[in-house]
């Protein structure tokens, strides 16, 4: 959402300055061929890296300026009506990127990670599904749930111990999973597009989040289950 | 053009119409699945191995694909999976041993899988057990550590007088498979490393019981021989061993 709505303000952006440089021609070129020539300028040599955590796109060689320029080779005075289109073609792209750089600081200030109710939102449809033989089946407490999740502490995670403690017995026949309940349904902040996975400990007072890319641990002060507390 | 070309010109592209449009009809609307005779005979002309001798039934899971349980001459239990595919019902799978096996109708969509079985009453199952498992795993990587819960889930089926049974997955596996579906999806770099198989991360698994409630070992005369089509999602289910499950004291 916060992708969508500032992509459209670059484009917005982008066009305004054509417009401009457009209305400083002397000579009128047609609208469909400064559109065109633009839309070639756009392309470019470019190379992805990830800059807090998303992927961007740098662009580096002005392939498509290149093409026009060959293309215009032989006609020197149409070049010099297009030649700014062609180049503004290119800095579109420095445009987008600034723009998408923007969207992050955006998207963690509205969607905050290390919250729960950013992945947590909506939960009418939610239901606690026990995935370990060992515990029963039980109720989530709709009423107090999203209450519950404001009041959380993000604790670190210890992964390790969580492993080698699942196995209480020798073998495979004593053995507790320390998430073993699973949250199915919950909806995450609206607009945010998020995808997660949420385990939930038996205490119904921890909760796991897996998300693409990484994970959070919280504990909550309040548990989810109906007459946890 | 004159009007008698275009008149010719009209005529052809109506009638190239209804043609398209008749076979759009009769490929998308399944004709009538063949009779129990003809069942044998194409499954014996394409995997004369089969030798049937019986079909058992024939269950529909939905309108385009058809479960057939069947027993051979040498009273084997097998199975055969029909689907309607470019207006004709082809034969999908077939196989002489009838173990549990999980078929996807839908690709793509984990709510769509049935477990299927043909068992023959000789064998001394009271009761299948299905699993839905995920492995426990955990992995530090650059001090960012990563904890994924084992998940372990049970499904218990009474075996009834018929040898052969359907089940739909149950809902919350489907629930769950789906969610590790469309975070494991979004894990990927790009559209076009599409290459993610929940069948890697997740499997269901199968163990039977007798009347004591004794679990029975691998038994080879369930399964079988036979073949699969490339397209369909017909998969083996693990035959496991008590050990690998997990149990709570």
């Amino acid at each position: 959402m916060v992708e969508v709505s500032v992509t459209i303000l670059a484009w917005c952006v982008i066009a305004w300055i054509a417009y401009r440089l457009y209305n400083r021609q002397s000579d009128k070129p047609k609208i469909w061929k400064v559109l065109v020539v633009m839309l070639v300028g756009l392309f470019s040599f470019s190379f992805n890296t990830e800059i807090f955590g998303t992927v961007m796109r740098i662009p580096i060689l002005p392939l498509g300026v290149w093409v026009l320029y060959a293309y215009f080779r032989k006609k020197n005075e149409e070049w010099q009506t297009y030649r700014p289109f062609a180049w503004f073609g290119f800095a579109a792209n420095f445009i987008l990127l600034i723009f998408s750089l923007l969207a992050v600081p955006i998207f963690q200030v509205m969607y905050p990670g290390s919250e729960p109710s950013t992945y947590l939102s909506n939960i009418d449809d939610a239901s606690i599904i026990p995935i370990h033989p060992g515990v029963k089946h039980q109720e989530m407490d709709k009423e107090n749930a999203l209450a519950s999740i404001l009041d959380f502490t993000e604790e670190p995670m210890h992964s390790t111990d969580w492993y080698y403690g699942a196995n209480l017995g020798e073998d495979s026949t004593n053995t507790q999973e320390k998430f073993p309940y699973q949250l199915i349904g919950a909806i995450p902040k609206w607009g945010s597009g998020l995808i997660s996975v949420v385990y939930i400990e038996e205490d119904g007072k921890g909760l796991l989040i897996s998300t693409p890319k990484e994970q959070h641990y919280f504990r909550l002060k309040d548990s989810l289950i109906e007459g946890g507390n | 053009m004159s009007k008698r070309k275009r008149l010719v010109l009209i005529s052809v592209l109506a009638i190239l119409l209804v043609i398209s449009l008749l076979y759009w009809i009769t490929s998308n609307n399944p004709g009538s699945f063949p009779d129990k005779e003809e069942l044998i005979k194409e499954i014996n002309h394409i995997f004369p191995e089969a030798n049937v001798k019986e079909i058992k039934d024939t269950i529909e899971l939905d309108e385009k694909h058809v479960f057939v349980p069947f027993i051979s001459e040498e009273n084997k239990y097998g199975v055969s999976h029909w689907v309607w595919k470019r207006s004709d019902w082809d034969l999908a799978s077939v196989n002489t041993g009838g173990e549990p096996r999980s078929w996807r109708i839908e690709d793509g969509d984990s709510s769509t899988t049935y477990l299927v079985w043909n068992i023959a009453p000789q064998t001394p199952i009271e009761k299948l057990k299905f699993y839905l498992i995920k492995e426990r795993t955990f992995r530090i990587t650059e001090g960012v550590e990563y904890y994924d819960p084992g998940v372990q889930l049970e499904e218990i089926v009474e075996l009834s007088d018929t040898s052969y049974g359907v089940i739909p997955l149950p809902d919350k596996w489907s629930s769950i498979l789906a969610s590790y579906t469309k975070l494991e999806t979004a894990r990927q770099p790009d559209v076009f490393s599409n290459s993610f198989n929940i069948e890697n991360y997740m499997y269901f698994g199968w163990m039977a019981y007798d009347r004591s409630g004794k679990v029975l070992p691998p038994d080879h005369s369930l399964f079988g021989s036979g073949f699969t089509g490339g397209e369909e999602h017909i998969e083996h289910i693990r035959f496991l061993d008590e050990l690998e499950i997990e149990t709570v004291d």
